[in-house]
């Protein structure tokens, strides 16, 4: 068995780099330059990286003092044991937010919560894998790159889109638009979030008039310019009145906060400083009001479907509460997963990232420029070129890419060979989102109008983490809640210390064939015809009783 | 390529030379050193590429600053002892090679040959710093300036130049009231002052981490996040390095700075709103006594020009008066202090006292020529003063002035005195002094107080009342040259002459000849036109 070619005389404080590798994931997870509140531990939305500092402190003194044939047990960001493994067996195995599926809400986990019982910890937060806002920005360009496919020829070039919401999450979308050489008209109702979105130069341009957004729109679209116009307004009405004057866009979705109506939604005739007011003191009223505009928002959506519009729903919910506000037909329009997402999947494709452990981003270009000379790919290429001049690195330097199976274990393999060369720094981890099909089972999301009916079985996020165990990633986690909430999802996540090792060289085709191949099996499984011929494509060995 | 050769004896000197003269390099400036303290204080002008030093008479301290030397220059060892610890001692202080003496000519030869050659395609250690902060130098202008378009080139630029971070905001430093301090200094003399204060900024920068330049006559200082450093740490740990800057620069050269901080922008493509800020606060300066240390943080409402709806009109047009100075006074310096604490650009609080002083111009100053004209002359000094403190100084003595102006009529009552004494007595050598005499006023005062209300002084004046008088007299035929400059008041009439050539153009005679001829041409050409006239209303009225 070939040893790990970095020594731990290297700056070290584990004993080896499978550990450090890990200690390094979990310090940069709630680095003030990634996490958003590392005071109390939370990475991202509410999620945390572990139950509590002392549990933090716990944590990297028995990583430091782990041996390499030793795993550590993680229960909810606390660790309970180290057991006695192997060397090829995972270094640390994690269960979080998980409770019995009969008492799995939210009340009775803020029970648990308070007890100090549990913690919730998101997808990548507890998984240790978060890298900041890169991978918010490639999923929203991959979504638009694939309705870009579908339906303009593989460009948006002299197409615009109508959407909504500067918050965190609508802020990726003029930029992905523009990445994809379209137009787009982004409506927003809190003055500030415009201004910050200007200063910040992810909006071109601002402007408080609808003719005037409209004109920028328009000489854009003839002159087949990419251009963010952000528009001061509410969203419903903007819609409503586009509608009326028959300025119909290629593309209309939406991503306000629609998914929590009293406090991120803003009803039609709301000021930002009212809304702050009226929520807290007369609730009732102001869920009145938010129903009623949502209800007009997604009309005017169904509006432009029947104009002719591409219209979907970007994972806000929006749709759902358009439909319990009263509005039956709202499920017409359908999820971008289904739409764009689900075919890319099946075709193996789903967030793949990696982590420079050195800190230093030229591992990252190094890797990088691998990419650019040797995998014949446009979109990645387009991507990759993208992310170097315009992503700044959070933390450790990192690099996400939509990948399949096949270009995983290329590239582990080769950068295993670039660590061992001393080419890199320092080993470089391998892990991923928890989003495709076989690592999260979220039927409000990721497993939404499954082709079988099959939304709500939860065994292969389960199936997933077993098998990574058994082919030995470094770090395993099984999770519940994610980003839709607790009830909602039970999810995987994996991460491999690629280290220049003989022993990681060997265990790289099984891990990633099998943690990309559960969720192809999972697809097929539920009569995708096109992941069926991808898993074949790939060897695996399906079985159909 | 410059030698220098450190060597005790003569002999031994005079045979270095020969041989290097022999070697065929390219020797710009031969420099001899006897002892080890002339050694070092010619090697650290950092002036030689070639050292070759006699290493016996480096005493056990000089082999530190020895090893500094070899860093940017070639060193050759010489030594009478075949010590095996000495050699150690060279390799460990980064020598190049060492010689037994006697030296072998040849080897030797080679060695020097061998430094020539690398010393050729090595660039000089000084243009290699000077290329590097260049290189520096363009490299912060380019975050600072918004000018960032690839972060991968900003991150192959920060590897070259050896930092493994990049900077997260932007401190810039400004010798206050540098304009003031430099107003009667030439450039060259502004640009050593900026100098000698920027190599103590540098020798603060390599201190504590930052990434200095000089941009103009600022100095810009690039503040990099330590690892795992909180928003507020960072605010905390600026603020205490540009106190720390602030001292040292104050103890050391002399000079105050005026420093501020910007806020936090950990991308390099947004790092120049943080030079901005920093900018902007330098600016509110303007508010505070100078050498403060400001920072974005405290200031959330940095030009807020919502303020501007806020602000009310100074004054209603009736509280302008003269006995309300001292009023309108205490109203501006409470409008101060409120723009001051909500962030308010300074320029707002100059147009306000513009505003204000053009109100006051209209009620103080009788002509439209002269409100105008004070309020050029005033606008312009608030435009450009530095700070509150210069402003208020300055505004309370316009005040005074318009006080004084507030007896203006007296003044007016005053001169309209001293008019009618030089008009009574202009024949007769008046001096300002019976002037005075004659208002109760001193020589001083009056010489003051005419100048001002007349726009002239006062022996200009009785220059032109006489020479006025003289033309007059002159025209009438009736008296000679002597009568008149001694009915005006000269004695001595070729003085008069002389005088009224100056004022003039002419001399008297040859005025009174111009004067005679004109009217005399004009009378004519008047008759003339009267002709016409008649022969066409004769041609009119036969039609």
């Amino acid at each position: 068995m070939g040893k790990a070619v970095h020594s731990p005389a290297e700056g070290l404080r584990c004993k080896n780099w499978q550990t450090e590798g890990i200690l390094r994931l979990l310090q940069n997870t709630i680095d003030p330059d990634v996490a958003e509140d590392p005071d109390h531990l939370v990475v991202y939305g509410t999620g945390k990286a572990a139950r509590s500092k002392e549990a933090v402190a716990a944590i990297m003194q028995t990583l430091e003092r782990l041996d390499e044939d030793e795993t550590l047990l993680i229960q909810s960001g606390k660790p309970v044991a180290v057991f006695r493994t192997t060397e090829m067996a995972p270094r640390v195995i994690a269960v979080n937010s998980v409770v019995v599926p009969a008492y799995a809400n939210w009340k009775q986990f803020r029970q648990l919560e308070r007890k100090g019982l549990t913690m919730y910890g998101q997808s990548t937060a507890s998984a240790w894998s978060y890298i900041g806002t890169q991978g918010i920005l490639q999923g929203t360009y991959e979504t638009f790159h694939a309705v870009a496919r579908q339906h303009f020829q593989g460009t948006l070039a002299g197409k615009w889109v109508l959407t909504s919401g500067l918050g965190g999450m609508g802020s990726a979308q003029p930029t992905a638009i523009k990445m994809n050489q379209g137009i787009c008209l982004i409506v927003e109702v809190d003055r500030e979030k415009v201004a910050r979105s200007i200063k910040y130069n992810i909006c071109d341009v601002t402007t408080d008039h609808l003719e005037e957004a409209v004109r920028y729109v328009m000489d854009a679209k003839r002159t087949r310019t990419s251009l963010n116009v952000a528009l001061v307004g509410n969203a419903a009405d903007v819609y409503q009145e586009l509608l009326r004057r028959e300025i119909i866009p290629d593309v209309v979705t939406d991503q306000t906060s629609a998914h929590d109506l009293l406090n991120g939604y803003i009803p039609t005739e709301y000021t930002v400083e009212h809304a702050n007011l009226i929520r807290k003191q007369v609730p009732d009223m102001y869920l009145r009001d938010a129903k009623m505009t949502v209800v007009q928002h997604v009309k005017a959506m169904l509006g432009f479907l029947k104009k002719g519009s591409i219209v979907f729903d970007y994972g806000n919910n929006i749709r759902q509460q358009a439909f319990e506000s009263g509005l039956k037909e709202a499920f017409t329009i359908s999820n971008f997963v289904p739409l764009y997402i689900r075919e890319l999947q099946c075709e193996g494709l789903s967030p793949f990232r990696w982590i420079a452990l050195s800190g230093h981003p030229a591992d990252i270009y190094a890797i990088d420029q691998l990419l650019l000379k040797q995998l014949d790919n446009e979109r990645v290429k387009q991507w990759i070129e993208y992310a170097q001049a315009n992503i700044r690195f959070q933390g450790l330097p990192a690099r996400v890419c939509w990948m399949n199976a096949k270009e995983r274990i290329w590239l582990a393999e080769r950068v295993n060979a670039m660590v061992a060369e001393k080419v890199l720094r320092a080993p470089v981890v391998f892990t991923r989102d928890h989003m495709d099909a076989g690592s999260m089972a979220s039927p409000l999301r990721e497993t939404e109008g499954m082709k079988d009916g099959s939304d709500v079985i939860g065994d292969w996020p389960i199936l997933n983490t077993l098998l990574n165990t058994a082919n030995g990633a470094t770090m395993v986690s099984f999770h519940s809640g994610g980003g839709v909430g607790i009830g909602y999802s039970l999810h995987a996540g994996m991460s491999i210390v690629v280290d220049g090792s003989q022993r990681t060289a060997e265990k790289l085709p099984n891990l990633f064939l099998g943690d990309v191949g559960v969720s192809l099996v999972r697809y097929a499984d539920a009569g995708y015809e096109i992941a069926d011929k991808t898993a074949r494509e790939a060897g695996l060995k399906r079985i159909q009783p | 390529m410059n030698v220098l050769v450190a060597e005790k004896s003569d002999f031994q000197r005079n045979g270095l030379r020969w041989m290097l003269e022999q070697s065929g390099l390219a020797i710009e400036r031969f420099t001899e050193a006897a002892n080890a303290k002339d050694l070092f204080e010619q090697a650290f002008t950092g002036q030689h590429q070639l050292l070759l030093v006699d290493v016996d008479m480096l005493s056990h301290d000089d082999w530190k600053s020895m090893s500094e030397v070899a860093k940017t220059s070639v060193v050759i060892g010489i030594t009478e002892t075949k010590d095996f610890d000495l050699a150690i001692r060279c390799m460990e202080a980064g020598c190049y090679r060492l010689f037994v003496k006697p030296l072998a000519i040849q080897s030797f030869m080679e060695a020097l040959q061998q430094v020539g050659e690398t010393t050729a395609r090595r660039p000089h250690a000084k243009e290699g710093a000077a290329r590097r902060e260049a290189l520096k130098k363009e490299w912060v202008s380019t975050l600072i300036h918004g000018q960032v378009t690839n972060l991968r080139e900003v991150w192959n630029q920060a590897i070259q130049l050896g930092y493994d971070a990049l900077p997260s905001s932007v401190m810039v430093a400004r010798i206050s009231r540098l304009n003031e301090l430099m107003a009667n200094k030439s450039d060259a003399w502004r640009r050593q002052v900026l100098t000698q204060v920027f190599h103590t900024v540098q020798a603060f920068s390599q201190d504590t981490g930052m990434i200095a330049t000089l941009i103009q006559d600022e100095f810009v200082l690039l503040y990099t996040p330590k690892k795992g450093e909180q928003k507020h740490e960072l605010v905390e740990n600026m603020k205490k390095l540009g106190l720390r800057l602030h001292q040292e620069v104050k103890a050391q050269t002399g000079y105050v700075l005026n420093i501020a901080c910007g806020d936090e922008y950990k991308n390099p493509m947004l790092l120049y709103h943080s030079y901005e800020e920093a900018k902007r606060l330098l600016s509110l300066e303007f508010y505070f006594s100078s050498g403060r240390i400001c920072a974005y943080a405290d200031f959330p409402a940095l030009f807020n020009k919502e303020i501007i709806e806020e602000i009310e009109v100074p004054f209603d047009e009736e509280e302008i008066t003269r006995e309300n100075l001292a009023f309108l006074f205490g109203e501006l310096e409470k409008k101060l202090v409120r723009l001051k604490e909500g962030g308010v650009s300074p320029l707002y609080y100059k147009l306000t006292l513009m505003y204000v002083w053009l109100k006051m111009t209209k009620h103080f100053h009788y002509t439209e020529q002269e409100q105008f004209r004070s309020f050029l002359q005033k606008g312009e000094l608030f435009l450009n003063c530095e700070s509150a403190d210069d402003l208020l100084a300055k505004w309370k003595g316009f005040m005074e002035e318009l006080a004084e102006n507030a007896v203006f009529s007296t003044h007016h009552l005053m001169i309209d005195r001293v008019l009618d004494f030089i008009n009574a007595n202009f024949h007769q050598p008046i001096t300002l002094e019976q002037a005075a005499e004659h208002i109760n006023r001193s020589p001083y005062y009056l010489s003051h107080l005419f100048k001002k209300v007349m726009n002239m002084t006062f022996v200009e004046y009785i220059t032109h009342v006489r020479i006025k008088r003289a033309k007059e007299l002159l025209l009438m035929d009736e008296y000679t040259i002597s009568d008149i400059a001694a009915s005006i008041g000269y004695q001595d009439p070729n003085y008069f002459s002389r005088v009224f050539k100056a004022i003039c153009g002419v001399s008297p005679k040859k005025w009174k000849t111009q004067k005679k001829l004109e009217t005399t041409r004009m009378a004519r050409s008047g008759k003339g036109d009267v002709t016409t006239l008649q022969k066409v209303t004769t041609y009119h009225n036969s039609v």
